[in-house]
């Protein structure tokens, strides 16, 4: 039995060595050499796939994408259909032929632009005044990229356009109306404000002509009611200002010292104890500081305010603390009625809430109050990622 | 037992056949897209000049040529790790051989590792060599080994003190260069042991059970040519005429072992050689009488056929056994070689060893008389 065994392995060796059946191949034909390059061609196939996709995506997106050869006086050797379309070439061909200083109203932009590029080796959302072959004139945003040679030297650069012309004009019309909007309402203030104090004047002398108790009471109404006249045009007149410019990221500590200078330290001694952080709010984050150690002063009566900041759940929070008597009833804190009274509290609200930044009172009735103003994620940079940034 | 017209497959390298085809490899290298030529080949080769000839060759093609020479006389699986290693972090894309059966196998070896990505080891055996290996082209220094045209590549398991065999019809090169002229330089005694085994190789292919007509053809003109001209040039090795003849039966006799394989012969040397790394020739030299006497019985009418080759007739009347075991017993004296396998140094108590693993080499399957474990214990006891 043995035998026949090793009997039936020799002859299956001796048919292989004779080498008819299928497993015997020579090197020009070999089934696992085709089947490396049936899968060589598929991963051929995946990444003309790959390549068209993104292909498509780059020549059907709105925004210009090229890329320029620095060594051949900037001369693009890549320019998607937008591109084109943008500058008024009707095709690539056309765009890469072109001189790029012909791309600029004024040609030292691009010259600018350059020496920006070598410096920074980044470029981000750049307002440019270009000048399409069709003639005029466009705005766009450029966001540009330098790559290096091995040398260490510039040598394409990448980038990305977008016309922003039409939004720019849109936002020159805003500008212009809210202006015009300021100015009208500037002017009635103005007028409102000659008239009420006319009108004071008058009620004061009639208080000092009559001796008429019930008249006087009257009177006294009346002129209560001017005054609040005054301070509704005085909030018209801060709220009017919200907004209007752009937020941009403040040194937090020089914000806060630049805002309480006008504070009387006589009656309010400030503790700050904040760390290096920028913040990203309204120009006008210095009316809520002001407006916090004031109501210090005015509604909680103490004597003492520490402003400290401490990260919590990856938000900064900028506390004002005082040791006056703080606040009973909280129902009605930030409305606007609350603001004629003088907290200021709703304005302050309206200022944080145009970067998103949110405030709340957290202080115990008794103990002093206490706001929190929480800057979150984005809206404020620790001292580690603030470092290096330019001074606001 | 022996058809007279089998279907048969025949495999054949491109063979360029003559004095001075040697300076063909850079054109050949060129041919097959070599740019970088991982060059195997020995000491002693190297020595004797051909393979630096070789490489200026090469280099004057403005290929760059990447040498390997550390080959043993039986090649050994550490020394394919080494190559195959070399080869790949040299990046090379064509091999060359220069040498006789060492550097030759040694090379085929390396080109299968290196497609195939593993140890040398898992490619033993018939058709394990699953992709082929790179481009390769030979350039045989020895009339003998043939492994410039074969399917074989014979590797020594160092480790255990054995032969193992690569078969499958992607080890044959792509292109032999035969050139007799680099034969001048072998020493009289290798002339000897080599032509021995290209005379074993014609024997064992012609009474192969897996021979042809083709196969035929070849090794009984190899066995005339072997057997006339061997002598020859044994006595005088710095004619050429003599070595060409020699060249020529080695590779009629390489093309009919690559297709129909060998016997019991070979199973036997390559456990000898492996065990104690002597020369392939030598061993086979001591074998070649008692297989044929222990085969003689199966296929007389072939054994005759090989006897009246031997002596250039082509009469085919049949004179036994004992006249053809001292037809090769005067051929080897002429050589001066000595039978007997105990002046190699092989004891007794080697044999169940030796046994064990020549019962295990594939070339006896073709053995035209089946042989177990005791005829090949016995086989090796009569020729201590």
């Amino acid at each position: 039995m043995r035998r026949s065994e090793e009997e039936i392995r020799a002859e299956a060796l001796r048919q292989k060595i004779i080498g008819l059946g299928e497993t015997s191949h020579r090197k020009s034909y070999y089934p696992q050499l085709q089947e490396q390059i049936d899968e060589l061609h598929a991963t051929l196939k995946a990444l003309q796939d790959s390549e068209n996709k993104y292909r498509t995506l780059i020549e059907n997106v709105n925004v210009g994408i090229f890329r320029s050869d620095i060594k051949d006086k900037g001369r693009l050797v890549q320019a998607n259909p937008a591109m084109c379309r943008i500058l008024g070439y009707e095709d690539e061909r056309a765009i890469l032929e072109a001189d790029p200083d012909e791309f600029y109203q004024d040609p030292q932009d691009r010259r600018a632009i350059i020496d920006e590029l070598k410096k920074e080796g980044r470029i981000k959302d750049k307002k440019v005044r270009m000048r399409p072959r069709s003639g005029g004139t466009i705005i766009v945003s450029m966001t540009m990229t330098a790559l290096y040679d091995e040398m260490g030297d510039i040598s394409f650069i990448d980038g990305v356009i977008e016309d922003i012309t039409e939004k720019e004009m849109k936002e020159e019309a805003l500008r212009q109306a809210n202006k015009k909007w300021n100015l009208l309402s500037s002017i009635t203030r103005h007028d409102i404000n000659n008239q009420a104090m006319v009108l004071d004047g008058y009620l004061t002398l009639a208080m000092e002509r009559t001796t008429d108790a019930e008249v006087r009471k009257l009177l006294s109404k009346a002129r209560s009611s001017v005054q609040s006249i005054e301070r509704h045009v005085a909030f018209a007149k801060d709220y009017q200002d919200i907004g209007i410019n752009a937020p941009r990221w403040f040194d937090l500590r020089e914000s806060l010292i630049n805002a309480l200078i006008p504070l009387d330290k006589a009656s309010l001694s400030v503790r700050l104890e904040v760390d290096d952080y920028t913040i990203f709010a309204d120009p006008m984050i210095g009316k809520v500081f002001y407006n916090l150690a004031q109501n210090v002063v005015r509604h909680s009566k103490g004597s003492v305010l520490e402003i400290s900041t401490k990260e919590e759940d990856g938000s900064l929070v900028l506390s004002f603390q005082d040791n006056g008597v703080g606040i009973r009833d909280k129902s009605r804190l930030f409305m606007r009625s609350n603001s004629t009274s003088g907290f200021g509290l709703f304005l302050s609200k309206e200022i944080l809430s145009i970067t998103g930044v949110d405030i709340r009172e957290t202080g115990e009735a008794g103990k002093g109050a206490r706001f929190e103003i929480i800057f979150a994620e984005g809206q404020y940079r620790s001292p580690a990622a603030s470092q290096g940034l330019p001074k606001q | 037992m022996y058809e007279q017209f089998p279907v048969r497959k025949f495999v054949a390298p491109e063979i360029i056949l003559g004095n001075g085809s040697r300076s063909l490899v850079g054109q050949y290298a060129k041919t097959l897209h070599g740019r970088n030529v991982f060059l195997v080949s020995d000491p002693g080769i190297l020595r004797a000049g051909w393979a630096g000839e070789v490489r200026d060759e090469l280099e004057r093609q403005d290929i760059h040529v990447v040498l390997f020479d550390k080959v043993s006389p039986n090649p050994r699986t550490s020394e394919v790790a080494k190559g195959s290693q070399e080869y790949q972090e040299n990046e090379c894309d064509l091999l060359v051989a220069v040498g006789g059966g060492s550097p030759m196998d040694c090379a085929k070896a390396i080109g299968a590792v290196v497609t195939n990505r593993c140890h040398v080891l898992d490619l033993e055996g018939v058709d394990e060599v699953t992709v082929p290996g790179p481009p390769m082209i030979c350039v045989p220094t020895t009339a003998g080994s043939s492994a410039d045209v074969s399917q074989f590549a014979i590797i020594s398991d160092e480790n255990k003190r054995r032969k193992f065999g690569i078969i499958s019809k992607a080890m044959v090169p792509d292109v032999s260069l035969i050139d007799p002229e680099v034969t001048l330089t072998m020493p009289p005694n290798l002339t000897a042991e080599t032509g021995i085994d290209a005379l074993s190789h014609a024997f064992e292919s012609y009474v192969s059970n897996a021979s042809s007509n083709m196969t035929d053809m070849y090794a009984l003109e190899a066995t005339k040519m072997i057997a006339r001209y061997l002598p020859q040039a044994y006595e005088e090795p710095a004619e050429l005429r003599f070595r060409e003849k020699v060249m020529l039966g080695s590779m009629y006799a390489g093309l009919a072992f690559s297709n129909a394989s060998l016997g019991l012969v070979h199973s036997m040397a390559h456990s000898l050689g492996g065990y104690l790394d002597h020369s392939h020739g030598e061993c086979n030299a001591k074998l070649l009488e008692v297989v044929v006497a222990f085969n003689h019985s199966t296929v007389p009418e072939r054994y005759s056929a090989l006897e009246a080759a031997m002596d250039g007739s082509s009469s085919c009347t049949t004179r036994g056994l004992e006249s053809l075991r001292s037809r090769l017993r005067e051929l080897t004296d002429s050589l001066d070689m000595d039978p007997g396998l105990s002046k190699m140094g092989v004891r007794e108590e080697d044999i169940p060893y030796l046994t064990e693993n020549a019962y295990n080499d594939a070339c006896h399957v073709t053995n035209p008389r089946p042989a177990y474990r005791e005829d090949i214990a016995r086989l090796f006891h009569e020729a201590l």
